[in-house]
């Protein structure tokens, strides 16, 4: 699965396509038999292209506008490919069809019929003659040329800024050329006569046949050194190979209207549009690409969200029985402080075991809670306190003794590093004000106050300043010390009310869980 | 035996903290402060100038033990003995990295921490 991802990384996908300007080469099977069908095709017209046909000049237009569509369009996206990869042979390439697209609207505008009847709009009855010369033999010069910098130097790139530059001055220059052919086609009658009474004059022949030559060249250095490494080019072969049996039926039709001149603008506008085509191919084999891309990205995604899931049940796992064994090991040592204390005589050595086990045991119930809570973090302090006083009761016989704990908490929710002190706080409080004898009544509550802080209290009504009948602590007595210390390190404020029993609140800051 | 200056502990942990206060003072040791993070730890130094520090990593606030260390030592040279719960590479890794004073780890016996706080202010 990482290999599937890996090959699919954006950068990968770019650098596969700039790798080369024809991308995949599954392509190339159908270029030989598309080219076969071709020859074919014109080798059956040759011997009737001389003869007349029907004479229809609004026909012109309607293959013009169909190649010049297909051309243009060509054109956009072979631009639209430079931008990406920016090599010499495509920009050549992408010119050819701009070049194209814009020296077919001057022949259209010189073409007799073409666009006001009966007469051209444009120029005299030369201009068209001149300006298809221009375009044919023009658009086979630059493809020949891109394809000879394709075999020599194809994959040598230009930087963005450079790419920038010869796509503005690839635009100046065709736009020049056309307005210049333009303007030459309007004094085309000065020109020498390339059509004659509808027939093509010697030098129209000859030009031709510089044009055939030309395309021919670029066909031979495509399927001879191209074809294989580059399906662009093959594609562009088929083009040429259509562009060139075009040419050739006009030249050997001898004049317009014959079968051979209609031949080619058929042949035209399928040269025009093979390269379109070869975009379409693409674009659809991307979008296949990119559904199959998405695919395995949601699997992948899928499969680690299964693996993160695992990974967060195992580590919950783990951390549950962390605070199992962390609790089991503390009743172990409870279970020895109990054993040593039986062992002792002496009363107030056991008491100041039985406090040490209190304490102990708050530090087990808070790892047990943490246990069964459903984050493994925090847990409701309410059940925790009460359980914890209970505890405390129970082990001081405080029932027996006839005093009373009443525990209100409200489902505050804690973290570990304050259930710890906050539980040994209320642990001392409750030991401190459970011995005193007068006490009676006990009440604990955790609740909120209006500033949103916690307050541990812990009241009694156990009257005067003793405990046992006997004073209470000094000051820096050890539950003193624990008291004030615990309180200063969740940095609360502890105050203390000596008035017909003991009332001790610790405001506390809640920590910041997230919640 | 007191060194001038007497040492001072970090710890965010009180009951630790204080276990520390005890065992030092058991050693007869003065403790002058004790802080529970890295910026309380840096102006208690600035405040009364310990010999020694006992320095916890993880402390109370953003910064640890470490960082607390970097800045002490910025301020004046004093020797810093590192007291962790963690045995992370990582953490260790930190402060051999910048410092050269020991290591102990939790939970520090007696005669470990007496060996190295004699060694640190001899």
């Amino acid at each position: 699965m990482a290999i599937a991802l890996q090959s699919l990384t954006p950068s990968k996908a770019v650098s596969a396509v700039a790798a080369t300007t024809g991308g995949p080469k599954t392509g190339g099977r159908w270029v030989a038999p598309l080219i076969l069908a071709q020859v074919l095709c014109t080798l059956a017209i040759i011997p009737v292209s001389g003869l007349p046909g029907p004479e229809l000049p609004s026909l012109t237009p309607f293959f013009l506008s169909g190649i010049l569509t297909a051309e243009l369009a060509t054109s956009f996206l072979l631009f639209a490919w430079f931008h990406d990869i920016r090599t010499w042979p495509l920009l050549l390439l992408a010119t050819a069809y701009l070049y194209s697209t814009a020296l077919l609207s001057v022949y259209l505008l010189t073409f007799p019929s073409a666009v006001l009847p009966d007469r051209v709009f444009v120029g005299g009855s030369q201009a068209a003659a001149w300006a298809f010369i221009v375009w044919t033999n023009g658009f086979a010069g630059l493809t020949l040329a891109a394809a000879l910098l394709e075999w020599r130097d194809g994959s040598r790139r230009m930087t963005p800024a450079q790419a920038r530059i010869a796509t503005h001055r690839a635009f100046i220059t065709v736009a020049s050329i056309a307005v210049v052919t333009l303007a030459i086609a309007a004094s085309a009658d000065h020109l020498p006569t390339l059509v004659r009474g509808g027939s093509f004059t010697p030098l129209n022949l000859v030009l031709s046949a510089i044009g055939l030559s030309t395309l021919m060249m670029g066909i031979a250095v495509i399927l001879l050194h191209i074809r294989r490494s580059n399906e662009l080019f093959s594609w562009l072969a088929v083009a040429l190979v259509g562009m060139f049996c075009a040419d050739l039926l006009s030249a050997l039709g001898g004049a317009r209207y014959t079968v051979g001149w209609t031949g080619a603008r058929i042949s035209w506008v399928i040269s025009a549009s093979v390269m379109f085509l070869f975009f379409v191919r693409q674009f659809v084999r991307r979008q296949h690409a990119l559904v199959d891309t998405r695919q395995v990205l949601e699997d992948a995604v899928a499969q680690r969200t299964v693996d993160l899931t695992e990974t967060i049940r195992q580590r919950d796992l783990l951390l549950r029985e962390v605070y199992h064994r962390v609790k089991n090991n503390l009743q172990v040592v409870d279970s020895l402080i109990a054993m040593e204390s039986r062992q002792l005589q002496d009363v107030s050595a056991r008491e100041a075991l039985a406090e040490l086990r209190n304490r102990v045991f708050a530090l087990g119930l808070v790892h047990q809670q943490l246990m069964s809570s459903d984050d493994l973090a925090t847990f409701s302090i309410a059940p925790f306190l009460r359980e914890l006083c209970d505890n405390v009761a129970a082990s001081l016989a405080l029932a027996e003794r006839g005093v009373r704990i009443d525990v209100d908490a409200a489902p505050i929710r804690v973290n570990l590093d304050f259930a710890i002190p906050v539980g040994l706080l209320a642990t001392e409080l409750l030991s401190n004000t459970a011995k005193r004898s007068q006490a009676t009544e006990v009440r604990v509550s955790f609740q909120r106050d209006a500033a949103g802080q916690a307050v541990l209290a812990v009241e009694d009504n156990g009257g005067g300043d003793t405990m046992n009948g006997q004073p209470l602590p000094e000051t820096g007595s050890p539950g003193e010390r624990i008291l004030e210390g615990l309180t200063r390190q969740l940095e609360g404020r502890m105050d203390v009310t000596r008035d017909n029993g003991l009332r001790v609140r610790i405001h506390l800051p809640l920590p910041d869980i997230g919640a | 035996m007191t060194p001038h200056g007497g040492i001072l502990v970090v710890d965010d942990e009180f009951l630790i903290a204080d276990l520390l206060r005890a065992m030092l003072e058991e050693m007869g040791l003065d403790v002058c402060a004790s802080a529970a993070s890295a910026d309380e730890a840096v102006a208690m130094v600035r405040r009364h100038e310990p010999s020694l520090v006992l320095m916890d990593v993880r402390l109370k606030g953003r910064k640890d033990g470490v960082d607390a260390a970097d800045e002490i030592c910025a301020i004046r040279p004093v020797p810093i003995i590192f007291i962790t719960g963690s045995r992370e590479r990582e953490t260790v890794q930190r402060i051999e990295a910048g410092h050269h004073g020991p290591v102990l780890f939790k939970p520090v016996r007696f005669d470990q921490l007496q060996r190295e706080v004699l060694r640190a202010i001899s």
